[in-house]
């Protein structure tokens, strides 16, 4: 089932065009991958998708229902939006910050029930965030405050997951981690849409991609398709060497 | 989680505390005085509907002057902590969006032109009007969706205008009288206030409080930011409105009762935060805690510390408050600044 759709959505600022006439769908239990060099208009996608921004044209549907007659409290609730670098104004702990995912769910002035601290709980287990569970949030290093964030769209148990480059500031172990997180994520019958800059583990882990270039879909379909000695040379402008072995591998070799 | 406990346990302790203290100097604030009141005889005699000089004291001088300590003192200690909250701030004050300077400049118009005569009511009622005033031209002048840093700069632009057009006012005052009895307002008092100016603050001042009452959530959610907020089920911009109404419904009800008294809505929030675990939300009850003993204390503070002229209540939390906030910037300008 589709769960995530966008028709023709196109969003224009300063009578550019940041994203021009693009169509995707996200079904449940995949992960797919949103790739493209840098200005492709991913992150500006990503947030049309997530309803933080208005397309100038096209459609997005939520469950199949516009996200616009959705009201934002329930949108909250359906799907969760991790930021490419979010701030954390107050010196808040790792905790506090992961258990604001479960806003969505609290009416009110109500506090967190059991299910809501197992929720957090979990959350802060897979995203290896418990020795930093007691931290100031403001002290955290890039990789582990992309951790935390991950783990506070997570505990708020979303259907969707939207995450801009969710592993650019993570170590290699944590790079691992974090792709395996998504894709059991995924593999539960949600559905993760996510933005990578990781050619490989875009390769290895996701289900489909779609590879932008200029605001438009350049690209569709299973990885290797997608991520094409061709495709790669005219979007990215560079000579690839890859290998598709049990572990795929695209390394960027000379620009053309 | 064992720090979450030992947290919540001390904030049951703070709350404890700041209840206990608003309550004593409460009644503090009843009590001492030139002369010393016997509050539980005054009480008797005014249950009784005795016209006892006690009974008059309390109700008609010491009761009104506690109670708009108190309202007054909760409502800059909670818009303080709700504007720092909302900018994301901690230098975030309530008077930033101009509330307070139109309801100054307002109460003063009316001073200049001697209508407060006319009327007891037409100065605080020009007061809280100026702040609606202030409060409006701000949404004019930035727009409907303005971001936070446009709120701003039309706040600084409507508070220098304010304050031109009150230094205007003194500048052109008739009488040398007439420019004493306007630095005088502006500097912040309570004396000669009666239960009515009272009754007349109370309600936009728990309009405005009601309205921050929900607020809390939607701050802490704040913290990651408002794409992050906003993807949290929260509106940016309606949240942003709400907070700015309601702090210039309170706010303008303070001023245009009490005058301008500073540093209560910037100290108090940065002095109580770190023992709510610097969480917008939980922060914003205990400021009013807080805000409200400052004031009262302040309030007793000027009627003890002896003074050729009488001193201004604005006047001493000015002048305890800035050293202390001084002092806590440097203390903690490695963590904000």
């Amino acid at each position: 089932m589709v769960l995530l759709q966008s028709s023709g959505v196109s969003f224009i600022r300063s009578e550019r065009a940041l994203v021009n006439e693009v169509s995707l769908s996200v079904s449940a239990g995949e992960l797919v991958g949103l790739v493209g060099p840098n200005g492709a208009g991913k992150s500006t996608l990503l947030n049309l998708l997530a309803g933080l921004d208005k397309c100038n044209s096209g459609s997005v549907t939520l469950n199949q229902r516009d996200i616009n007659k959705i009201s934002i409290a329930e949108r909250s609730r359906l799907l969760a939006w991790v930021a490419q670098s979010g701030p954390v104004n107050w010196p808040l702990t790792v905790e506090r910050v992961v258990s604001l995912g479960r806003r969505p769910h609290l009416t009110g002035w109500q506090k967190l029930s059991a299910e809501d601290q197992k929720a957090i709980d979990n959350a802060i287990a897979e995203t290896d965030c418990e020795s930093l569970r007691l931290q100031d949030a403001t002290t955290l290093s890039g990789g582990e405050r992309t951790r935390m964030l991950l783990a506070r769209a997570l505990a708020a148990d979303p259907q969707i997951l939207l995450a801009d480059e969710p592993i650019a500031a993570l170590d290699l172990k944590h790079q691992l981690q974090t792709m395996h997180l998504l894709r059991n994520f995924a593999a539960n019958d949600k559905a993760c849409l996510v933005v990578l800059h990781d050619l490989s583990l875009a390769s290895r882990f996701c289900d489909r991609l779609y590879l932008m270039h200029e605001g438009k879909i350049a690209s569709e379909g299973k990885p290797a398709e997608v991520l094409s000695h061709e495709n790669l040379r005219q979007v990215y402008g560079v000579e690839v060497a890859s290998g598709d072995g049990e572990v795929p591998y695209i390394v960027p070799v000379r620009e053309l | 989680m064992t720090e979450t406990y030992s947290n919540t346990v001390s904030a049951k302790q703070l709350y404890l505390a700041l209840c206990s203290a608003t309550l004593i100097l409460f009644l503090a604030s009843i009590a001492i005085g030139r002369d010393s009141l016997p509050v539980l005889l005054a009480l008797k005699d005014t249950i009784a509907g005795t016209d006892s000089v006690y009974a008059v004291i309390l109700n008609q001088i010491r009761l009104p002057r506690a109670l708009i300590a108190l309202f007054a003192g909760a409502t800059l200690g909670l818009c303080g902590a709700a504007m720092q909250g909302l900018l994301r701030n901690p230098l975030a004050s309530p008077g930033l969006i101009g509330s307070a300077s139109g309801a100054a400049l307002f109460a003063v118009i009316v001073l200049y032109f001697g209508n407060s005569l006319i009327s007891p009511y037409v100065l605080p009622v020009a007061g809280m009007g100026g702040a609606l005033l202030a409060t409006v031209l701000v949404y004019v002048l930035a727009g409907r969706n303005a971001s936070i840093t446009t709120l701003i700069l039309a706040g600084v632009a409507i508070n220098a205008l304010a304050t031109a057009c009150m230094s205007l006012l003194l500048n052109l005052a008739p009488s040398p009288f007439a420019v004493r009895e306007l630095v005088l307002w502006t500097l912040g008092d309570i004396t000669d206030r009666s239960m009515r100016d009272f009754w007349l603050m109370l309600p936009t001042t728990l309009i405005g409080w009601a309205m921050l009452a929900g607020v809390g959530g939607q701050l802490d959610a704040l913290t990651l930011g408002e794409r992050t907020a906003q993807s949290m089920g929260i509106n940016p911009v309606r949240l942003r409105w709400r907070v700015f109404i309601a702090v210039s419904l309170a706010v303008g009800a303070a001023v245009a009762t009490v005058g301008m008294i500073g540093f209560i809505g910037l100290v108090i929030p940065h002095l109580l935060r770190p023992f709510v675990s610097h969480e917008p939300g939980r922060l914003l009850p205990v400021s009013a805690l807080g805000g409200a003993c400052m004031l009262l204390a302040a309030e007793i503070g000027v009627r003890l510390i002896p003074t050729d002229s009488p001193l201004r209540v604005g006047v001493l939390t000015a002048i305890v408050g800035a050293p202390f906030f001084l002092h806590l910037i440097v203390k903690s300008r490695r963590e904000y600044l």
